[in-house]
């Protein structure tokens, strides 16, 4: 297990800068603009890598750029997760009381909700939008990170050193911010890390269901686009199969350096008795 | 001058198993050299010194009510807002606790957390902060200063780190420092080091030490005063060389008595629990001079030269 967890962490974050990179620099490593056609259906060749799709759209290129959505949504949405979670997590467990019971509250109901079902009923009302995506996974997706927080913060509280910060007369908002908050802050990364594999999953699998952005073409969009138009029955594997590898492959990658962290934390709570 | 005045201050607790009263109309005088000396408070483990502590620095729990008042520059602290305490404590009153290696934010460095005070109180810059966190180690003889400020607690010793705190609390040289049980859990040698530095800190930036514990050394090495607490009130308060030679108080005697040089014999009985006190003197189930009166009435705090004592025996 201690072996593994370096080779995992290495493995992830190569894979995710691969990604990234591709996402960052997509106007270069794109041999094609996305929206250049050429002849449709063309099997993968010496010109067009990963070949064509009904339109002529070369494929690579697509796959390119559409890691930048996958990217964006996910960071987005882990992003607003996160920093809502770590905020109500921080309040109600610093105050307690009537404050601790509201919040609380207030993420139960959220647990409660069926997020899914949700997205896609916002989704089919409104108009699709990755940025929509992107913010209601955020704004749903907050309250484990709340919970994990609340509990870490309702013990370090209670540590001397906060005591001792009140003796100096720091404020209540220099203790939750700079007393507490990079006491905890160990615990958050790994969890902001699981959260956004979790929105590009979310972004991918409505976009798969066409519930996706038209303007910006995601891998789901990609699979979507595939499957109406027939690819899996007529055999054409180059369409389908790399968007489906590129979820699939990143969300690995940010689960592997997520889960190592994670696995960090929890060595170094053992160690430190 | 900027006295602090504890007048009939009892704090009560509302717990599950009923109410405590952990203060009972405590009155205690504390004033900045030269006008007075330091005040120690000393009493066993459990009588309420550091609630009382907790009240005058305004850090009660929630479920803690104080009655009373804790007068200071003309104002009730206890009627202090939040904002009003922030202001006042770690600038003009402030507070050592005990375990020193806990009370120190793991995360920063030393240099970091001395810089803090500066930095909140007086709106310093980082850098100059850090240069009188600098100064303040410098007399600390800490060894080296630059090297020991860059170093997190956890690489200090515990004596280290409480002289760390009392550099931290003595920063802005406040008027009244509140020191509970400082010496706990150091050895012989850490603990006159610290005694030391208390006493430094207090001669030098003329702050009145306010030093609760139940090491009956430091509080002599320390204090001019002493006030000795049982189950919540003061039932005894004298110059401490007069005290030390002849307390009056039966408890204030087998306290005494049970230091190691004094023959080291135990109090018999336990304190009392401070939910259910007893009736009358709440020392009389364990005072060997007990009379029939101690029994049933609360005996009054005679005073004779400013030695107080609560007990059937000065009246």
């Amino acid at each position: 297990m201690k072996a593994a967890g370096p080779a995992f962490s290495r493995t992830g974050l190569v894979l995710f800068l691969v990604f990234f990179i591709a996402a960052l620099f997509a106007d270069i490593l794109a041999p094609f603009p996305p929206q250049e056609r050429f002849a449709p259906y063309t099997p993968p060749d010496g010109t067009h890598i990963l070949g064509t799709n009904d339109l002529g759209h070369d494929i690579l290129s697509e796959l390119i750029f559409g890691s930048r959505v996958s990217l964006l949504v996910g960071f987005g949405a882990a992003l607003i997760a996160t920093i809502l979670g770590l905020g109500i997590g921080l309040v109600s467990g610093y105050f307690k009381g009537a404050a601790d019971h509201i919040l609380m509250g207030v993420t139960d109901i959220f647990l409660l909700i069926p997020r899914i079902p949700l997205i896609i009923i916002l989704a089919a009302f409104l108009r699709p939008s990755s940025w929509l995506i992107g913010l209601v996974i955020g704004l749903l997706w907050w309250t484990s990170t709340a919970r994990i927080v609340r509990s870490r913060v309702l013990q370090v509280r209670e540590m001397d050193f906060v005591l001792s910060a009140r003796c100096l007369g720091f404020s209540h908002r220099h203790i939750v911010f700079s007393e507490i908050l990079p006491n905890i802050i160990h615990l958050v990364l790994p969890k902001f890390m699981l959260t956004i594999a979790t929105a590009m999953i979310a972004e991918a699998s409505l976009s798969f269901l066409g519930l996706g952005d038209p303007g910006m073409k995601s891998w789901g969009m990609m699979l979507n686009f595939a499957f109406q138009k027939g690819a899996l029955v007529n055999g054409l594997w180059w369409w389908l199969l790399p968007p489906g590898l590129c979820i699939t492959l990143i969300v690995v990658a940010v689960v592997l350096i997520g889960l190592s962290w994670e696995e960090r934390e929890t060595a170094g709570i053992a160690a430190g008795g | 001058m900027s006295c602090l005045k504890i007048e009939e201050l009892s704090v009560r607790y509302s717990t599950s198993s009923g109410a405590l009263t952990a203060v009972d109309r405590v009155s205690l005088d504390l004033c900045p050299p030269p006008s007075s000396q330091a005040l120690a408070l000393v009493g066993e483990t459990g009588c309420g010194k550091t609630t009382l502590a907790l009240a005058v620095l305004g850090l009660l729990p929630a479920n803690a009510e104080a009655s009373g008042r804790v007068l200071y520059e003309g104002r009730n602290l206890l009627d202090l807002s939040e904002r009003e305490w922030s202001r006042l404590r770690g600038d003009r009153i402030s507070a050592v606790l005990q375990n020193p290696s806990l009370a120190l934010n793991p995360v920063y460095t030393i240099g970091h957390q001395i810089g803090e005070v500066f930095r909140i109180h007086r709106g310093d810059r980082r850098d100059d902060a850090y240069q009188k966190a600098a100064a303040l180690l410098e007399r600390m003889k800490l060894g080296d200063v630059k090297r020991r400020l860059a170093m997190y607690p956890h690489q200090f010793s515990e004596g280290m780190n409480q002289r760390v705190l009392i550099a931290a609390a003595v920063a802005l040289k406040p008027r009244i420092l509140v020191a509970d049980e400082p010496t706990k859990g150091l050895d012989a040698d850490l603990k006159s080091a610290v005694i030391e530095e208390l006493r430094i800190a207090g001669a030098e930036s003329e702050t009145a030490l306010f030093l609760i514990t139940h090491d009956l050394d430091a509080a002599g090495i320390l204090c001019g005063r002493i006030a000795v607490m049982y189950a919540g009130e003061i039932v005894e308060q004298a110059e401490a060389r007069a005290f030390f030679a002849e307390p009056k108080h039966p408890y204030a005697q087998a306290l005494l008595d049970s230091l190691p040089e004094r023959g080291f014999l135990a109090i018999p009985g336990h304190p009392p629990a401070l939910t259910a006190p007893p009736q009358g003197c709440r020392f009389h189930p364990r005072c060997p001079r007990r009379m029939e009166a101690c029994r049933d009435i609360r005996p009054e705090t005679s005073t004779d030269a400013g030695w107080e004592v609560r007990c059937h025996l000065y009246r």
